[in-house]
């Protein structure tokens, strides 16, 4: 071999480690990439995790539920907060992107879409059904963990295995209602539920008078309604004839206050109770008259005397916002990051697909305690919530807890009074 | 059955004061203000602004509140209507491209008030209205539902014998009847239509402000049930006709309230339509209708 052959030899075997040195690069490329396909910022595993973990809430911080994705986000970022101040998760901090999805469903398929090719290693989606439902497919074929928050449609769920939902529903819980009714000796209901809302349908046309029957209260009336309806004066005339022991509403937004005013104004003086949107302040325009107003919500501030993560919720909030009460959007807000660093912690990767991991060991473990209190997970494969819920009372312009729901029960039973 | 008489005159009440501003914009400017809701809850939210910050006496609340609504209807005459006006001379398209601006218009106003009061319920409260109950023999009214039915009767009266008797409601009509002529007889077509507009969105904020506190509450959504019922009382009345406007409102409130009192209360709202379509069918000029110069 001549010199030059030599150095021919040489220079050849230097490219090819070169071009080796390249290709494990690449290879290391397409993991970063893989930020993107696979996500994960943190590095890493087990008490090794370092750096920043993206978390994306793809959510509604404006149009018509701005109110809640904006409750929703003071929660995430108090968890974000503690989680970091905590070391929960090592030397790893997570950092929350908040993108806005306008309330509206095709800006909530481009925001996913967005955040699906970023790096973030869970997407916490959108809030109105429609939304969560074009979003969860998305997250789905990404193979990107995607808690969901709020819709009660079961369809979000389906999408497969990378899909969770972090909101209890109130078909859980609000047997705790009857009960309660029950227990103050009513013998006459009536009510009256919003007919375009599928879950109160559902809430109004089976719980309800399935636990009405097996606890003895005669439903005397259940009339379905619009949304949209404002005049309520009719409605209340006929609701208040042969004066029964309680009048039920379960409807949405200002349908609330207008039925209750209304049914001051004609003189009712029996039981009110609703549903969980009866929640978030919604009752304090009717003033007094709202006073003694039963609901049931998966989460209330008093739930801090009987649950210590949310005690640790409230004083938390508390003292990021001293004058604002806190909800149960604050709550699921705070507990959809929870989920997810409790997930990262348990499979100790940050990873996507160590995220996953890290979920299904945590909703397989018996779930978590969060803001709302003990928290499981529950049928489809372990993805959907199961909180203990309350019963609470409107008064003086803010909630009382009446009773906490049973954490062992993953549906809260019909309990006829002693 | 005493109390759903008195349930639907207090509705008629109401439907007439909502239907009142949109008629008169429509009968006399040809501007179907499709921001009329968005106006009436936008003077429903200056009322809650002003309770929230002051201590005013409701009168002047409810007197603020109309000059903003009037306000806002005025500002979208300025920016889009008169504008539109002057530069179509085809009388379709001018509609046309009125209707779609008070659809822009009604959006901006719509998000102004979402985002002020973050989509949640509002209400001026008891601290600028105490309502109370009275026991009127067998009838149970209160003092703001008695104000509403008082406040219809004397609107709809004054604005009918304004429109029909007095100088500014003869240039109002010459204006429906032909803007150019009514120019050349000296009349200022502009001022005439920047005050028919005022009204109209007063008459929708003095509507927003009472029926504000009458519900108790509301969100930008509830302006949108009472255009989709005013749409069936212009209709049904003959556009642009202010007694057909009053005798429609009154028929579709006893209506909905014998639907909901006798009848299955989810198909309240079919009533409103059910009159669009039979007028529609039978009488598509509408009960009242006249011959255009005469309207209003």
């Amino acid at each position: 071999m001549s010199e030059r052959g030599a150095w021919s030899h040489k220079f050849a075997a230097i490219c090819m480690a070169l071009l080796l040195a390249a290709g494990i690069a690449a290879c290391g490329g397409d993991d970063d990439d893989g930020g993107a396909a696979s996500g994960g910022g943190g590095e890493g595993s087990g008490s090794e995790l370092t750096g920043t973990i993206p978390i994306t809430f793809v959510g509604d911080m404006t149009g018509p539920v701005a109110y809640v994705g904006k409750e929703e986000e003071k929660g995430m970022k108090i968890a974000v907060e503690e989680v970091n101040s905590s070391g929960m998760l090592g030397d790893a901090k997570l950092e929350l992107t908040v993108s806005d999805t306008g309330s509206d469903q095709n800006k909530a398929v481009q925001q996913m879409n967005e955040a699906v090719r970023s790096d973030a290693a869970a997407i916490l989606g959108p809030l109105l059904s429609n939304e969560a439902l074009a979003a969860a497919p998305i997250a789905q074929r990404a193979k990107v963990p995607y808690v969901a928050t709020q819709s009660q449609n079961d369809g979000v769920l389906e999408a497969g295995e990378y899909i969770y939902r972090l909101t209890t529903s109130q078909l859980r819980y609000d047997n705790l209602i009857a009960n309660h009714l029950a227990e103050k000796g009513v013998k006459t209901v009536k009510m009256v539920y919003a007919n375009d809302n599928p879950t109160l349908v559902q809430v109004s046309e089976e719980l309800m008078p399935e636990a009405f029957d097996q606890l003895g209260i005669e439903l005397q009336q259940n009339t379905g309604i619009p949304t949209t309806t404002t005049d309520f004066s009719s409605l209340v005339t006929k609701l208040t004839s042969g004066n029964p022991d309680a009048i039920g509403m379960m409807l949405v937004g200002a349908g609330f206050p207008g039925l209750i005013k209304a049914l001051d104004n004609a003189g009712y003086k029996g039981l009110l109770f609703g549903d969980s949107a009866a929640t978030a302040g919604t009752l304090a325009p009717a003033g007094a008259a709202a006073d003694g107003f039963v609901y049931a919500v998966d989460f209330t501030e008093d739930l801090a005397d009987e649950f210590p993560s949310s005690k640790s919720f409230v004083e938390a909030y508390k003292k990021a916002y001293p004058d604002a009460p806190a909800y149960g959007y604050n709550a699921t807000g705070y507990d959809a990051v929870k989920f997810v660093a409790e997930a990262i912690k348990a499979s100790g990767d940050a990873s996507r697909e160590g995220v996953l991991e890290g979920m299904q060991k945590v909703a397989g473990g018996g779930g978590f305690d969060g803001a709302v209190g003990p928290l499981k997970l529950t049928d489809p494969d372990n993805r959907d919530v199961a909180a203990p819920g309350a019963l609470v009372e409107w008064r003086d312009g803010r909630e009382h807890l009446l009773t906490a729901g049973d954490p062992s029960q993953l549906v809260q039973p019909v309990k006829p009074a002693e | 059955v005493a109390q759903h008489l008195a349930n639907a005159i207090v509705l008629g009440s109401v439907l007439t004061l909502f239907s009142l501003g949109l008629s008169l914009a429509w009968g006399t400017l040809d501007v179907l203000n499709l921001a009329h809701g968005a106006v009436f809850v936008f003077a429903g939210y200056i009322a809650y602004a002003l309770a929230k910050e002051g201590d005013l006496p409701f009168v002047l609340l409810l007197a603020i509140s109309m000059a903003g609504a009037g306000a806002a209807a005025v500002a979208m005459e300025l920016v889009a209507f008169r504008r539109i006006r002057s530069r179509f001379t085809a009388k379709r398209q001018a509609e046309l491209s009125m209707l779609v601006a008070s659809i822009g218009a009604s959006i901006i106003l719509n998000e102004f008030v979402a985002n002020q009061t973050d989509n949640q319920v509002f209400s001026p409260g008891a601290a600028a209205f105490a309502v109370h109950a009275y026991d009127l023999g067998p009838v149970r009214v209160t003092n703001i539902q008695i104000i509403i039915v008082v406040a219809a009767v004397l609107v709809a009266v004054a604005l009918d014998r304004w429109i029909r008797r007095s100088r500014h409601g003869r240039a109002i009509r010459a204006v429906a009847y032909s803007p150019g002529t009514a120019e050349l007889m000296g009349v200022n077509v502009n001022l005439v239509a920047a005050g028919t507009i005022f009204l109209s969105g007063a008459l929708a904020g003095l509507a927003g402000v009472l029926l504000a506190v009458n519900l108790s509450g509301q969100d930008v959504a509830t302006g949108e049930y009472y255009m989709l019922t005013a749409f069936a009382i212009l209709i049904g009345g003959g556009v642009g006709s202010i007694r057909g406007a009053i005798v429609a409102a009154y028929l579709i409130a006893f209506a909905e309230t014998a639907v909901v009192a006798y009848g299955p209360a989810q198909y309240r709202d079919g009533v409103a339509f059910l009159l669009i379509l039979v007028v529609l069918l039978l009488r598509p000029q509408g009960i009242f209708a006249r011959a255009r110069f005469q309207r209003a």
